[in-house]
């Protein structure tokens, strides 16, 4: 690593742009602009936080800018500035949005207030706060990389000339307008602060500088011109989108979109990719901006693939993305692959044996599931060649496409929720089919009820909170004079994720054997039972948990339950329509195992309130008997095309599985067999329990130790510890 | 007449170092061997065997109301279990919803173990397949050949792990369906032998010669157990015993690892080794150089 990255790499470590960031809340609302439609007044609070935003360049930097405006923190004063206290605490103590979403818990990034009392009266009445955002989206880098801030003016400028004034679409366009000039104001003034640097420094970091200037001076206008500008307008771009959306915002595919111009620059001589290491090491560390507030950025990046044309999409950048990755080391971003029947062996090989301080294999997802099955649902199929995955691991078409269903703390839809209604009827049926039945009804309503609700609330948001900043990246919205919140880009999807699948197969398993089979407990104790939480019944509980098939252990008669509640939860989420002219697609994922955990009371699987569930399609702690090919097998059974949203397993390795080079091997067939079998998504946590005691013990030493928690990476310090016991069980009982 | 099953201990799914690519690895019980310090307790006697881990016992004692030989007792908040009457019927185990009690050795037929293995069968691709191990799966009498004769016929790739004392006719009949060999090679010396394994190595050596001499895979195993084969010696003398075939042998070195020493206090019996140290890797890989230099292509493992 060289000197530059080391000392950047600290300071990211440290924080050492935190004596920037000022923390105050604001308001742009005034008795002129009150009467202007929502969506301009959410465009000046955006254009008063650029301007308002203290700017830095640190030593050394090469690529610039950062989030420095901040709402106070709990009990701080509202006047802004942090006690010293409570930055020296900073890294450690600091669980803010802990587990972590950041529409519920939206951190200290704020918006300016932007709405009058009625209008915020309207929104808490379906649960929209001033400000709300969906996130979970990718922007349309490629978009503004080939055409400039004056190419998206220009564009914009033709479409208004088409609407009425007195329009909606005139008013987006207006806002659209408003934000490109302030935007570039903002990034002079970026050039203005390193010409007046570079005044102070020495030859080699002030003809740095003064380039720095020039890049930003160019893409305050043009499309990027060469590596380092595209990385500057990419960054940028992000940070735009982030003061907007706050965080869990993805870059899509970056290999993809910055490959022509690392390939011209290389061709050119004009850069080698010893430089291009640095300029993305430089790039890297400014993704880490705001890693220190939360526990979760989800900054994915999901490199190779197919291209939209078809062919494979791997590039010299992709391998240059998992070098950079290595050198840099921090939480953000997390590196995660795209596979198909034509990836090269070697690259899948390079991509397994990804480390930080420990293996962090990738997330991979299979494009030869996905891109079906996104095709089926309505997605051409150069776009669906084209996905990538949110913050989490959820697939979208970046650029092109909204998504996500996160409303008012909906999360998609609770099976458990569901099945823990039903389950006090047990006593009422007679055979274990009645009762299945019973449940298997209950599902089909409540996907009906659900997507009823969250367009409700989906419908009311571009009167609240629109987002002209992302929209105006996104196709079509320009060209339709449309927020995407209101529908105005290519794919207007919901997606609609299912959780506690796995806690369901095993309840079900469980309630079939002991209730209905085996008559070892009647269901009347059973539902006893499970009100008491356990208490009074630990025998029972051991039974159930011990004596009992479950879902991961390639049992064909278990995992049919599952097999079954994922089709007919896939077939009714995709008949649902969303208000935005677009539909409802379906993934099965659990994520927020303890939180999750907590709101589900027992359940007959053994499992007690509290308990944390089974994560996604994976085994149950504790539950994969039969070793990770079996787990997998499991999985493989579910028809993963028709829930193209995304599903996952996680599996957990011990840390030994990936050291030498025949286990390896041994590792990427099981993995390459899954995904030829029809499996969606599969990812490895490695971990070895001893490790992450000892961090639990003293985190002081272990500040940088990063651990996969579900779709996102974290330092496993900053983890509420509920978190970090959790991952804990799952290495010790992880295959070794 | 052919034995309708044999006793399983464990069919283990990706199972990692039994050999090439991804396996399944099935352990029968009953072993002609009883070596001081195997890892596998379970596995040497060939009669089932019930196995008690204490630590997850909740005393809740309805083991002691439905054991019919009456073994089991409780006294001062501990369970204690007197095996001398155990018949291992196995009646405890259902009744045991802590998981603390485990009879080892499954009766299992051709076909089940056949249908257990072929669960991972996308799995193996080329290289991988089913490792018998155990215990000692020559020993099981026709019931070895027809499961070896059901997996040919699935086409799956056999390792036979073998202690190789057996009569020679039973190794040669299983050539034709056996891949490759893991021969466990212990030591050279005929006392030591004796002492540390409870049979003589005459037979062992010979067949292993005679198996040589065939156009057969083999890889030697040799685990490195400190006061029995871990010294430069023992290593030397077993260097010199596969000089001769070193164009068409593996060696594969293993630690001694007291991971299975629990193992023997769930079986309620005595762990020979005391607190033996596995070598360290220093001393493992002088070994495998001694090897190494021979000519013998020697792989190193790790615990
Ligand atoms: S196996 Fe049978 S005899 Fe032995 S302890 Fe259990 S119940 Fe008693
Ligand atoms: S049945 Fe199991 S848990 Fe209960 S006393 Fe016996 S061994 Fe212990």
């Amino acid at each position: 690593m060289n000197e530059r990255i080391n000392s950047l790499r600290e300071k990211a470590l440290n924080c050492a742009h935190e004596q920037y960031r000022i923390r105050k809340y604001m308001s742009i609302l005034t008795d002129e602009n009150r009467n202007l439609p929502v969506i301009e007044r959410k465009a000046l609070g955006f254009i008063k936080m650029l301007e308002q935003m203290p700017k830095f360049i640190l030593e050394g930097e090469l690529i610039v800018g950062a989030r420095t405006l901040f709402a106070p923190r709990p009990g701080e004063n509202t006047e802004g500035g942090l006690s010293a206290e409570s930055r020296l605490s900073k890294n450690l103590d600091f669980s803010p949005d802990a587990e972590t979403l950041a529409v519920e818990n939206p951190g200290f990034e704020f918006y300016p207030s932007y709405l009058t009392e009625e209008e915020k009266a309207r929104g808490a009445k379906v649960g929209i706060a001033e400000g709300y955002v969906t996130s979970h989206c990718a922007a349309g880098f490629a978009n503004i990389l080939s055409k400039g801030f004056n190419g998206l003016k220009k564009e914009a400028q033709t479409s208004l000339a088409g609407f009425e004034p007195e329009t909606e679409n005139a008013a987006f366009l207006r806002s659209v307008l408003m934000i490109i000039d302030a935007i570039q104001v903002f990034i002079e003034e970026y050039a203005a602060l390193a010409e007046s640097e570079a005044l102070k420094c020495k030859e080699e970091r002030r003809a740095e500088l003064e380039h720095t200037a020039v890049v930003c001076r160019n893409i305050k206008e043009k499309p990027a011109a060469d590596f380092q500008e595209a990385l500057q307008l990419t960054w940028f771009t992000h940070l735009f989108m982030l003061m907007e959306n706050y965080n869990l915002m993805s870059l899509g595919r970056p290999d993809q979109y910055l490959y022509s111009f690392y390939k011209s620059d290389i061709e050119s001589g004009k850069l080698n990719p010893e430089r291009a290491l640095e300029l993305l090491s430089c790039f890297f560390i400014k993704l880490n901006d705001g890693s220190d507030l939360h526990t979760d950025n989800g900054l994915n990046i999901i490199i190779s693939g197919l291209k939209p044309d078809g062919t494979d999409g791997t590039n010299e950048l992709s391998w240059l993305f998992i070098e950079t990755y290595e050198q840099v080391k921090l939480v953000d971003p997390q590196i995660n692959i795209r596979w198909h029947k034509n990836t090269h062996p070697d690259f899948m090989r390079r991509a397994m044996q990804i480390r930080g301080h420990h293996p962090m294999p990738p997330m991979i997802f299979n494009d030869e599931v996905l891109i079906p099955g996104l095709n089926e649902m309505g997605v051409e199929i150069e776009d669906a060649r084209d996905y990538c995955i949110d913050a989490c691991q959820d697939v979208l078409i970046g650029g092109k496409s909204d998504f996500y269903p996160i409303f008012g703390g909906t999360y998609g839809i609770h099976l458990l929720k569901i099945f823990e209604r039903v389950i006090p009827s047990l006593p009422e049926h007679n055979s274990f089919d009645s009762f299945y039945k019973t449940l298997l009804d209950e599902l089909r309503s409540d996907v009906a009820i659900t997507a009823d609700e969250t367009n409700r609330v989906d419908s009311m948001l571009p009167q609240i909170s629109p987002t002209p900043v992302l929209s105006m990246t996104l196709e079509g919205c320009i060209k339709n004079g449309i927020d995407k919140t209101a529908g105005g880009t290519k794919y207007n999807f919901t997606g609609f994720i299912g959780g506690g699948l796995v806690n369901i197969v095993d309840s079900l398993a469980a309630i079939k054997k002991h209730v209905f089979d085996e008559k070892n407990v009647s269901a009347k104790t059973l539902t006893k039972a499970l009100k008491a939480n356990y208490e009074g019944y630990d025998e029972l509980r051991l039974m159930l948990k011990n004596k009992s098939p479950k879902w991961g252990n390639a049992d064909k008669i278990v995992d049919d339950y599952g097999v079954e509640i994922a089709r007919i939860f896939g077939e009714e989420v995709a008949k649902q329509k969303n208000s935005r002219g677009g539909r409802f697609i379906p993934g099965l994922m659990t994520h927020h195992q303890v939180r999750l955990g907590k709101v589900v009371g027992a359940t007959p699987d053994g499992r007690a309130q509290g308990e944390a569930l089974a994560v996604s399609l994976s085994p149950s702690i504790g539950q994969m008997k039969k070793g990770p090919t079996c787990a997998l097998s499991s999985a493989m059974t579910i028809n993963h095309k028709i829930l193209p949203v995304g599903t996952s397993v996680d599996l957990t390795l011990q840390n030994s599985f990936l050291q030498s080079e025949a286990d390896l091997d041994k590792v990427i067939t099981m993995t390459e067999v899954f995904l030829e079998g029809g499996g969606l998504e599969v990812q490895y946590n490695v971990m070895d329990p001893e490790t992450l005691r000892a961090a639990q013990a003293q985190p002081e030493k272990y500040r940088d130790l990063v651990v996969r928690v579900w779709g996102f990476n974290a330092y496993f310090v900053t983890l509420q510890k509920e978190y970090q016991d959790e991952l804990i069980a799952r290495a010790e009982t992880g295959a070794r | 007449m052919i034995k309708q099953t044999a006793l399983i201990n464990d069919i283990q799914h990706f199972s990692l170092h039994d050999g090439p690519g991804i396996r399944t690895t099935v352990f029968f019980k009953g072993c002609p061997l009883n070596c001081r310090w195997c890892h596998n307790p379970e596995a040497i006697s060939g009669r089932r065997e019930l196995m008690f881990y204490s630590q997850f016992c909740t005393l809740c004692g309805r083991c002691v109301e439905v054991c019919p030989q009456e073994c089991f007792s409780i006294r001062n908040n501990k369970l204690n279990l007197n095996r001398e009457n155990c018949d291992n019927c196995g009646k405890c185990i259902p009744t045991c919803s802590a998981d603390a009690l485990e009879l080892k050795g499954t009766a299992m037929s051709t076909d089940e173990i056949l249908s257990e293995c072929l669960v991972d069968h996308n799995y193996y691709k080329e290289e991988g397949g089913v490792t018998l191990s155990g215990g000692e799966p020559l020993i099981q009498g026709e019931f070895i050949f027809e499961l070896m004769k059901g997996l040919k016929t699935k086409n799956i790739n056999i390792v036979l792990d073998t202690c190789g004392f057996v009569p020679y006719e039973r190794i040669e009949r299983s050539l034709q369906w056996t891949d490759l060999y893991y021969y466990d090679l212990k030591c050279i010396s005929r006392e030591t032998h004796l002492e540390w394994t409870g049979v003589d190595n005459t037979l062992i050596l010979d067949n292993l010669s005679k198996l040589l001499n065939t156009d057969a895979d083999i890889t030697a195993r040799i685990p490195v157990i400190p006061g029995f084969n871990a010294d430069d010696n023992e290593i030397k003398l077993i260097a010199e015993f596969l000089l001769p075939y070193k164009e068409k042998i593996t060696a594969h070195l293993l630690p001694y690892h007291n991971l299975g020493s629990n193992k023997y206090s769930s079986l309620g019996l005595p762990y020979k080794m005391g607190d033996a140290e596995s070598p360290p890797k220093k001393e493992m890989e002088k070994y495998a150089m001694i090897l190494n230099n021979t000519g013998i292509r020697t792989l190193l493992f790790s615990k």
